[in-house]
């Protein structure tokens, strides 16, 4: 085999395996609603994988320890450089046929990888929704597929490389164009593609990519017009295949891979929106998904009745801070509580910063809160919460944490004692944070240590450099006053008394609703805080209050 | 043959965990929406592909160095994993929140020489291996094989055993001490086979192999 096709094939291969790697940790992360093991167990399947295809490839390339040694010593004896091309030219009559031989395989391997690659996603899927399959079993899934897709590198160095003094520098050559191609992959699927099309769109595209590499790859190898016109057809045949056969074959994806054998026959998602930093979907009945977690519901109503989302936290923020004039929010979540908060008479400025713009889009998709995302108060930055407070130096009367459920990956970055230290050194004097412990004794905990001043209201914490003083009479005259896009959130009828049920001190989950900082000390004595470096909700202590 | 196979799939294995903890070092300091994830990953392949080229070149200038190379590589790896998460906060303490473009060169910069060494080590082993088996299939395939096997078990048990039990500073000495200790025994090794009296011995070994 010639060196730049050795190369092509290197780097296409390498793009192509990165790609599928991309795609299903996109898969893997919403099955499993983006546990911290998902990185390392896909990884890991995708390791063993490509372990097994270089098992695979040490088996295909035994016999040939003796002509590589034979067509090395004929190309030495001929003066020839011993590197790329020595087969070709010293053993040219052998040489043609096996090179054909070569060029078949790795078109076959090539193609087997890509149709398996194609049914992954959808196989996995139906598995989980037909037959419950356990998240785990799409491991050995993905571990195959790379099996095929890791034996192609062997192969390409095994054709490619005679052994030599130089065989060392050929393999670099072979092993930084995979690299390349596998950088390529990442940057053009992870960043660009993902962004613009569906989950669905890009395994077709690559699938078909793949399809014709390993075609094209056959095609050279034949010689007779017949056995070319067969390739051609059979190419030509699998690739429309696969287009009509990926709309049945991705229907309700993600609805699957969400709802298991729950999912009722029929039920699909009001909207799905696939970027680069995440899909976020949205329920029939309002309820937003990021990553396949829940993440929020489109509800702004403070009524018991019909508060499924508990906004009644959001309008508690006037009542445990005087004045909230400049508000930070990290998380957008349903943007239910940005559209409560930023029709507060005393607001001035709401500032969110939320990693994933799907969810900006799936919130302007909403009749209850579209009007927040465009409302003059507030700017949206898109980006990472953490990040954001590192590089600017503003201070807010309110900082709030939509966090993410603290067993999910990278929940530390906003519930570990580094960033609480880090947001308070970003309020203004007498300001509070405010955030959900998503009811994890650790990050209760956490929170306690940091703060002089602390509360817990249901699974909210409140923290404070200063007293932190709750005005429930406020609390009920602001119900009764508050209004969003100009109407009257409770009914003017029975505000009173629904704002009465809103602030009534019923128990939480069997536990007091509100909290104070020693009880939490006395209560977790025991209990270890959340840091950067453990990360300890993540990987181990998975303990819930209450 | 075997104890370089032994050698290759521990030096996978650390790799592996380097890379599942740098990243989460990474990610925190420099964010994890997508722009900052991809420079970092992209950085740790680059790295790799650099360094697969330097080992290239290495392997192909020192022929009969190889080993030397190798451990003089584990060692850089593991003297770096050492300090790495203390280098890592100390230029983070200056460049948190910095630009995207800036993320990206931080990145490349300080994963270039780690992935670097990491990336070298293939090339070096594979032009050790092939001159013995007379085979570069087999001997890439084996390496490949067992260094990815390294890693598969590498990210395997930092996702499931070192950064619970140990974190992310502790899981890095873990991988460092595996490297460090590699270095040394194939530097010893190194030294005795390289020794004059050990010389003919040893090509008279290859020659007959």
């Amino acid at each position: 085999m010639n060196r730049s096709l050795a190369l092509a094939l290197s780097a296409l291969s390498g793009f192509i395996a990165l790609s599928y790697e991309i795609l299903w940790f996109r898969t893997y992360g919403f099955l499993t609603e983006g546990s911290p093991q998902a990185f390392s167990d896909l990884m890991a399947a995708y390791l063993f994988g490509l372990t097994a295809g270089a098992f695979l490839s040490y088996w295909l390339s035994r016999e040939d320890t003796a002509f590589q040694a034979s067509a090395l010593s004929t190309g030495g004896s001929r003066g020839l450089s011993p590197a790329y091309g020595a087969i070709e030219i010293t053993v040219e009559e052998q040489t043609k046929g096996r090179f054909r031989r070569q060029v078949m395989i790795l078109g076959v391997f090539i193609i087997g990888a890509n149709l398996t690659g194609f049914l992954t996603v959808p196989a996995i899927a139906e598995g989980v929704h037909q037959y419950n399959i356990a998240e785990e079993w799409a491991l050995p899934l993905f571990a195959v597929v790379a099996a095929l897709l890791g034996t192609t590198f062997p192969l390409i160095a095994h054709f490619a490389i005679p052994p030599n003094r130089a065989t060392g520098q050929s393999l670099s050559h072979l092993y930084a164009a995979n690299i390349v191609g596998s950088t390529a992959g990442s940057l053009l699927t992870g960043l660009i593609a993902l962004d613009h099309l569906s989950l669905q769109t890009c395994s077709v595209v690559l699938a078909l990519g793949g399809l014709l590499l390993g075609g094209a790859l056959i095609y050279s190898s034949r010689t007779n017009f017949s056995d070319r016109l067969i390739t051609t057809a059979m190419v030509m045949l699998i690739g429309l295949h696969m287009i009509l056969q990926s709309p049945p074959l991705f229907d309700r994806v993600y609805e699957k891979l969400l709802y298991g054998d729950g999912l009722s026959e029929g039920k699909r998602f009001q909207s799905i929106i696939e970027k680069a930093a995440g899909v976020v979907t949205v329920s029939p009945s309002g309820t937003v998904y990021g990553g396949g977690s829940y993440d929020g519901y489109f509800n702004t109503n403070p009524d018991p009745k019909f508060d499924g989302n508990r906004s009644l936290r959001a309008y508690l923020v006037p009542s445990i801070h005087p004045t909230p004039r400049d508000i930070l929010m990290i998380g957008l979540g349903s943007a239910s509580w940005l559209q409560i908060l930023a029709e507060h008479p005393t607001v001035e400025r709401v500032v969110v910063v939320e990693i994933n713009p799907a969810y900006v889009e799936a919130a302007r998709n909403s009749a209850i809160v579209a009007s927040s995302i465009d409302h003059p108060k507030v700017e949206i930055v898109i980006g990472d919460g953490r990040r954001y407070l590192n590089a600017h130096q503003d201070k807010f009367d309110v900082i709030i944490n939509n966090t993410i459920a603290y067993w999910r990956s990278h929940a530390t970055n906003l519930l570990s004692r580094d960033y609480l230290e880090l947001a308070k050194r970003h309020l203004k004097p007498r300001g509070i944070v405010y955030w959900n412990s998503t009811k994890s004794i650790a990050a209760q905990k956490t929170g306690a240590v940091v703060f002089p001043y602390l509360m817990r209201f249901q699974n909210m914490l409140i923290g404070s450099n200063h007293p932190i003083n709750v005005n429930k009479t406020r609390w009920i005259q602001d119900l009764i006053a508050w209004k969003i896009n100009g109407r009257f959130v409770l009914p003017r009828n029975a505000a009173f008394k629904i704002a009465q049920d809103v602030v009534a001190e019923s128990p939480w989950k069997g536990e007091p609703p509100w909290e104070s900082r020693e009880e939490i000390l006395d209560r977790l004595e025991d209990v270890p805080v959340i840091t950067d470096d453990n990360m300890i909700t993540e990987w181990s202590l998975k303990d819930t209050f209450p | 043959m075997p104890i370089i196979l032994i050698f290759f799939l521990a030096s996978g294995w650390s790799a592996l965990v380097y890379q599942v903890v740098w990243q989460r070092v990474l990610f925190r300091v420099y964010g994890v929406d997508i722009h900052a994830t991809t420079y970092v990953v992209t950085a740790f392949m680059l790295g790799l592909g650099v360094g697969s080229l330097l080992g290239g070149a290495l392997s192909r200038r020192f022929p009969t160095h190889s080993i030397f190379l190798f451990g003089a590589f584990e060692l850089g790896i593991g003297l770096f994993g050492l300090l790495s998460i203390n280098l890592f906060e100390w230029v983070a303490r200056f460049t948190a929140g910095t630009s995207d473009l800036f993320v990206a060169c931080l990145s490349f910069s300080l994963l270039l020489l780690p992935t670097l060494m990491m990336g070298a080590t293939l090339p070096i082993l594979t032009g050790y291996a092939s001159q013995r088996s007379k085979n570069v299939g087999q001997s890439v395939s084996q390496l490949y094989l067992v260094n990815t096997l390294g890693a598969a078990l590498g990210a395997w048990s930092a996702g499931h055993f070192l950064l619970s039990a140990l974190g992310l500073r502790g899981s890095s000495v873990v991988a460092a001490v595996v490297n460090l200790s590699l270095a040394i025994i194939v530097l010893l090794v190194w030294r005795r086979v390289s020794m004059p009296s050990n010389v003919q011995e040893t090509q008279a070994r290859i020659a007959s192999a």
